[in-house]
């Protein structure tokens, strides 16, 4: 199948007073048509970097594309002018971004902010974009979307401004669409729509997904690839059954454990698992593994050197001194 | 009114009893509009909380469940109803006995950015209760403060240092710290984990259950988040819309869950792991607006085994033969025609 999206090498840096930070650190990643890949960590660990950085709206300065390349179909796109960019985005890649109250236009009605997209990026006449807007709105499952395309964003409950996102992410059927946390701040019920109508869409219109999220049950559910970041790095990536059912980097298998889940029969104690600590402060990050001083076999190796990207059996790339001695 | 019924609660004497508690706030739909509609926000709920135990409080945002958190230790008045703690009104205690009432009853906030005062040190924000509970002078204050952070995972070192330059973990465990300073009885939590990184979750939720078992804390556990309530939990109540629709014990909650809308709660859950499939119940639509519920059952509207009555009767909740709670005509009915008495008999106590 072919490759839709293949970043290779990817660092993206900030210059602050107190110092360079290197958010994305060297980051290798692939999709295929019509895949969609999850992206999980916790805050802090580069996820939304990484999605800005390949969407090219990391705000410079501060920051920068330090290295790397992403192609798109085969193109680099880091290479591309301003101009050339701008048409890339709508068509090419989309994004759906984390918090709908604030990436959408509160004095705009919704409809309109459709409307623009497929206008600017489609050349569609006002009256098309119009009745495109309508459609979308029918599309994502708002009912009554004649009407509601008239609604200002404050109208509409958090379910359907993430909705009139994700209609405006998809009016231009993308390559690929980069979704931020795209249910993060929703309710469970609401979280099982919009990934029934991701996973539906994304069948469709053949567009493929790159899904962050620090929720590992939302990957379980709608990726077949994963990759786990970690301060910048990935230091797990697989398919999402291998990594769910043999995960081999400490860090992954902490995130597994400590998840709560259903609880077995009659188990008296109801502790969790934890990773001792918190994610480091990318300012002061240790020698070595970023993860060695929360992890639970940690070796000498990985107080000093840091460890390479291997890949351990086909399609499964580990970051870990511990999984990959040899090298 | 009340059912003797609680046999799986043993003898565990009741620490805190809601009754027919409603809430209701007004709102205006513009600056300047006169028209005034009411909110009901809780609407009619009846609940025990047993001593030593935690309820677990689950539903989607807008359901209440904070509002009747905040109702109970006493932010907010009821529109309707009372709260008993330790057999007494909470909303009538006067002087001495609600000054006893703030030291017994305490809160964990879900945002520990925005609860704990940016201009005030660790020490000042853990001691205040001390010192307005008139509990220790000065100098033992400090000595209590310090044992307070060992006791959260904190070290004393950090004492003079300010919210900002502590972790989300670190600043729930500050909050922990000032909710147990005063020794309470009852610590309502509420979302204390939804801000936090699954990671750093865990570590909150292992150090609550900690402080249960060595102070003999009851808890009440607010949170939209059915995993961790499952997690927390000896018992839960599902709330929809300002009512209680289903209460149980967690594990034959999260089991068999009863009333149709737990049922759709649980199997929006994402999956532990890819290719666990399970049967999905979409639920069309968000939940209503609570200015405006629809008449008969609350969720009727999105359920999908609605019969007739349900558009117009609002089911009680009703006690089941294996001794849950669910308020469904569903349920209710089967309940009746095992010889739980008339339907108009229910409704009391849970």
């Amino acid at each position: 199948m072919a490759k839709v999206l293949q970043v290779k090498n990817l660092r993206t840096c900030f210059d602050t007073e107190s110092g360079t930070v290197r958010a994305v650190d060297g980051v290798d990643l692939s999709l295929e048509e019509g895949e969609t890949l999850g992206i999980a960590g916790e805050s802090g660990c580069g996820k939304t970097v990484l999605a800005l950085s390949i969407m090219r709206l990391i705000p410079s300065p501060p920051g920068r594309v330090a290295s790397g390349q992403v192609m798109l179909d085969g193109v680099d796109i880091t290479r591309l002018s301003d101009e050339e960019m701008r048409k890339i985005r709508g068509r090419g890649i989309s994004m759906i971004f984390q918090e709908p109250m604030t990436s959408l236009n509160p004095v705009i009605p919704v409809g309109e902010q459709i409307a623009e997209a497929v206008r600017l990026h489609l050349g569609f006449s006002r009256k098309d974009a119009a009745c495109k807007a309508v459609e979308m709105l029918k599309t994502v499952g708002i009912p009554s979307p004649s009407e509601r395309v008239k609604d200002y964003p404050h109208q509409m409950s958090g379910g359907m401004r993430q909705r009139v996102m994700i209609a405006i992410a998809l009016s231009c059927r993308p390559r690929l669409m980069l979704a931020d946390e795209p249910t993060t701040a929703l309710d469970v019920t609401i979280q099982a729509q919009i990934l029934d109508l991701i996973n539906r869409l994304k069948e469709e219109a053949k567009t493929s997904v790159v899904l962050i999220t620090h929720d590992l049950g939302v990957i379980a559910e709608a990726a077949q690839k994963v990759a786990v970041m970690y301060a910048g790095l990935v230091v797990e990536y697989s398919s999402v059954r291998e990594l769910y059912y043999e995960p081999r980097h400490p860090y992954t298998v902490g995130l597994l454990e400590s998840r709560p889940g259903p609880r077995e029969k009659d188990a008296r104690d109801r502790h969790l698992k934890v990773i001792p600590g918190t994610v480091p402060n990318l300012y002061e990050l240790p020698p070595g593994c970023p993860f060695h001083n929360r992890c639970n076999v940690v070796m000498d190796r990985c107080k000093m050197e840091r460890p390479e990207y291997t890949e351990i059996s086909e399609g499964h790339y580990v970051r870990c001194w511990r999984i990959n001695p040899w090298k | 009114m009340e059912i003797e019924a609680y046999e799986d609660s043993g003898s565990a004497r009741t620490i805190l009893s809601v009754e027919c508690l409603k809430k209701y706030f007004e709102s205006r739909s513009g600056v300047l509009s006169r028209q005034v509609r009411l909110v009901r926000a809780v609407d009619g709920v009846n609940l025990r909380v047993f001593e030593g135990e935690t309820l677990g409080l689950v539903g989607e945002s807008g359901s209440g469940k904070s509002t009747l958190g905040r109702v109970v230790i006493r932010l907010d008045a009821p529109t309707e109803g009372r709260v008993l703690f330790d057999g007494r009104d909470v909303h009538r205690l006067q002087k001495e006995e609600l000054r006893s009432f703030r030291r017994d009853v305490q809160i964990v906030f879900q945002d520990p950015y925005a609860s704990l005062n940016p201009r005030k040190s660790a020490e000042s924000i853990i001691g205040e209760p001390l010192t307005v509970q008139q509990i220790c002078d000065r100098r033992e204050r400090r000595e209590r403060v310090v044992r307070l952070m060992e006791v959260v995972g904190l070290t004393p070192d950090q004492m003079r240092r300010y919210p900002h330059e502590f972790s989300g973990g670190q600043r729930q465990r500050i909050g922990i710290a000032r909710a147990i300073a005063t020794n309470p009885k009852l610590i309502i939590a509420d979302e204390p984990v939804s801000a936090l990184d699954v990671s750093v979750q865990a570590q909150i939720l292992n150090l609550l259950k900690d402080l249960q078992r060595d102070y003999n804390l009851t808890y009440i556990f607010i949170s939209h988040d059915l995993r961790v309530v499952e997690n927390m939990s000896d018992r839960i109540a599902v709330m929809y819309l300002g009512k209680v629709v289903e209460v149980a014990q967690s594990s034959a909650l999260c089991g068999e869950p009863l009333h149709p809308y737990t049922r759709a709660l649980f199997s929006a859950l994402p999956v532990m792991k890819p290719g666990e499939r399970k049967e999905r119940i979409i639920l069309e639509g968000d939940v209503p607006s609570p200015s405006n519920p629809p008449a008969g059952c609350p969720f009727h509207p999105r359920c999908r085994e609605r019969m007739k009555v349900c558009e117009t009767q609002a089911p009680a909740l009703t006690r089941t033969v294996e001794g849950r709670f669910v308020a469904c005509h569903l349920i209710g009915d089967e309940a009746a025609g095992k010889g739980l008495g008339r339907k108009e008999e229910r409704g009391a106590l849970i």
